[in-house]
């Protein structure tokens, strides 16, 4: 049973959207949206798991028409180091309310990707 | 050892179910890594991912895959080769049976091409969220048909968790159950009402028969469940005898060989242009309980002018019965207007016997709702009458200030008569009910005040009058992640009598106090003052979050009287499953330290 599955590959754990994050201390303060719903200007948060080496990791936003609106691109990691888990998180602001989809590249390949909502 | 001894011999149970479903069209995939959840029917798989169907060749990265709905997308550096074609993209959506693709590719403008109706609208779990579940399974290659059988090979089952035996090829998910005589796998449960619990399905399906049997195999005592029954077998079920194509009988089954208990009933019921009727046996036991016998039966005219009237017949097998006729009374549309008569004779351990008359009305307008009923009850043995009638109407709301006040009013009237010896004791009790609420003021400060006030009074036979008052009034206020607030309750009640009054008052207050960072701590703190307005208890409760999922958590609670620590529990607790954890710690109440499975 040499051949047996194992997950080594990066994946996404978590996105999710705040009304602010601040690192304090090396800890992460989320203020959530009053009533869960998306208002810009928006934080998100993302979760990647099971990386290693250093590498870079884009975010995109797209609107209803397919057009890239909002780019946000991270660099992470140093070569040789394994990463049970990395938190990327920033600012998004200037988008109108309407449906919109994000993408997430790590190192150039779609890893995933959805729509969501921003409200008035 | 002797869990794991079970979950192995429970493996092995599973991995034994033959395999009776032939697949039709199917997908092949292959990949380093698939898992898939059994409560989610869902595939997640990365790394060097091929899916091949008749003639069409998926290359990608990542693939997430709804089996219920059979609708995936692969991410990554995706190729594909359908036919002679061949194309790449970064986001291929798919349905699998028939085959439709939707190519997506990403830069400064996202470029579809294909089925355009596969929009991204899949819900997509992340691996940690699969493996947060009683049953899953981790696997390399699998072959998904249009019945949503999944066939995997070179396996490993994960129960609670836990890994259990690699399997090189199994049926993880059976799919739609095909209509014939089968018995298969149907799930596994754990904490759940029966502990551990392996579910076998019965199907029946011939030329006179076609029914669904649940074989339940359960195992309380390991998980610690104590209510009488250690562990057992639970069928149940039903199943139709067939008669051209169409049930004569239908009969259903609940035994238990836990607590020893049965339940069976037989049915048949037959619908015609312009009646039905119904013939019902139930019987019914458990050990050392008497059995239980019951033959009801219902004969229903659809319409005779007006009226659509129902006559029934019970019996219990001895020497008990009743029989009635029931019938709504269709003479204006708006109005819901029903009638019924029984009797009923009991001779059992005791012997009775009476007949019944009710009557009741109901109807609604813009301003108020009706409703009225009237029940006459005359006892054969002794020739005793027993009356009730009643009235209610409840207004619409009012609302005023945009709906920040809100009062509702209703009226009702009760009049019963009850036999008492030769005499006839009647009482009326009309009465108003009232309450008012306010969604709140917003004070100075940023205080927000919400009083709200009830109040109910009853002329009971116009010689004593009850009427009570309820007071509340909130005061709150927030400041980010800390929140105090203040609870006054006042009820007031009073009972008049001829010429006196009687009254009582009774009162408390709370203060609450939280400081609440829902991604790493909460904290309540409450005090509470009794009737007297003097401090009587102060409770706390806390949670902090830990590395690694662990959860401190403490509760507390101090009575001044005494000055005694009613309760103190600290413990650590951690999530295993979607509905259950594991808790540690010591508890002053039990006066021991402790660790458990709770499931929630």
């Amino acid at each position: 049973m040499a051949q047996l599955p194992y997950l080594e590959t990066p994946y996404v754990a978590e996105l999710s959207f705040f009304k602010k994050i601040e690192n304090v201390g090396g800890e992460l303060e989320k203020e959530k949206f009053a009533d869960e719903r998306i208002k810009s200007p928006f934080f998100f948060l993302l979760e990647i798991r099971e990386l290693e080496n250093s590498g870079e990791l884009a975010v995109s936003f797209y609107d209803k028409e397919g057009k890239r609106v909002k780019r946000k691109v991270f660099s992470f990691g140093e070569d040789g180091q394994y990463y049970e888990y990395i938190l990327f998180f920033d600012s998004v602001a200037g988008l109108t309310a309407g449906k919109y989809r994000y993408t997430i590249f790590l190192n150039d390949r779609l890893i995933y990707g959805a729509f969501f909502d921003i409200t008035e | 050892m002797g869990n794991f001894i079970r979950l192995l011999c429970l493996s092995l149970l599973i991995a034994a179910l033959p395999n009776v479903l032939q697949a039709a069209a199917s997908i092949h995939c292959k990949g380093d890594y698939f898992l898939y959840s059994d409560e989610k029917s869902y595939i997640y798989g990365a790394g060097n991912i091929t899916l091949k169907s008749a003639d069409v060749l998926i290359k990608g990265d990542v693939l997430y895959l709804d089996v219920n709905s059979l609708r995936g997308v692969v991410y990554g550096a995706v190729s594909v080769k359908k036919g002679k074609e061949k194309k790449t993209c970064q986001a291929l959506f798919f349905t699998a049976f028939p085959i439709k693709l939707l190519y997506e590719t990403f830069s400064d403008k996202v470029i579809k091409e294909g089925s355009k109706e596969l929009n991204d609208i899949l819900k997509k779990y992340a691996p940690k969220e699969l493996k947060n579940l009683e049953l899953y399974f981790e696997f390399r290659e699998f072959r998904i048909d249009k019945y949503k059988k999944i066939k995997a090979k070179t396996i490993i089952p994960y129960i609670v968790g836990l890994p259990t035996v690699p399997i090189k090829s199994f049926t993880i998910k059976r799919g739609n159950t095909p209509e014939k005589t089968m018995v298969y796998f149907k799930n596994l449960n754990v904490f759940g009402l029966e502990g551990l619990a392996v579910t076998f399905l019965l199907r029946l399906r011939g030329k006179f028969i076609k029914g669904d049997f649940d074989v339940k195999l359960y195992e309380k005592k390991l998980l610690g469940i104590d209510d009488g029954s250690k562990r057992g077998i639970l069928f149940s079920g039903s199943s139709d005898l067939l008669a051209k194509k169409k049930s004569f009988l239908n009969f259903s089954t609940l035994l238990n060989t836990g607590d020893k208990s049965y339940n069976l009933s037989f049915n048949h019921r037959r619908d015609f242009k312009h009646f039905n009727y119904s013939l019902s046996q139930t019987v019914s036991g458990r050990e050392k309980m008497p059995a239980f016998f019951q033959f009801v039966s219902n004969f229903t005219v659809k319409k005779i002018l007006f009226l659509g009237p129902t006559f029934s017949f019970t019996h219990n097998l001895k020497q008990s019965y009743s029989y009635g006729v029931s019938t709504p009374v269709y003479l204006l549309k708006k109005v819901g207007l029903n009638m019924s008569w029984s009797r009923k004779i009991i001779k059992e351990n005791y012997n009775s016997d009476t007949e019944d008359f009710s009557t009741s009305m109901n109807f609604n307008t813009s301003i108020a709702a009706f409703s009225t009923n009237y029940n006459f009850s005359k006892n054969m043995l002794d020739a005793a009458i027993r009356q009730n009638f009643s009235a209610n109407v409840r207004l619409s709301t009012l609302n005023f200030l945009d709906k920040n006040v809100t009062i509702d009013l209703s009226t009702f009237y009760m009049f019963s008569a009850i036999p008492s010896g030769r005499e006839s004791i009647n009482r009326t009790s009309p009465g108003v009910n009232g309450v008012m609420a306010s969604k709140g003021a917003l004070l100075p400060f940023g205080f927000t005040l919400a009083p709200s006030f009830s109040f109910n009074h009853i002329w009971d036979s116009s010689e004593e009058n009850f009427t009570d008052f309820n007071y509340q009034l909130a005061l709150e206020k927030k400041m980010g992640k800390f929140k105090a607030s203040l609870a006054y309750a006042l009820a007031s009640r009073y009972r008049s009598k001829n010429f006196y009054v009687e009254g009582s008052n009774t009162q408390n207050l709370n203060v609450n106090l939280e400081l609440i960072n829902p991604a790493r701590y909460s904290f309540y703190l409450r005090f509470y003052w009794n009737n007297e307005l003097a401090l009587e208890n102060i409770s706390l409760s806390g949670k902090v979050n830990l590395p690694a999922g662990f959860v401190f958590s403490t509760l507390a609670l101090y009575y001044k009287d005494g000055s005694r620590l009613q309760t103190l529990e600290l413990f650590l607790e951690k999530k295993i499953m979607h509905n259950a954890k594991l808790q540690g710690g010591y508890s002053l109440a039990l006066k021991r330290f402790f660790v458990k499975v709770v499931s929630f």
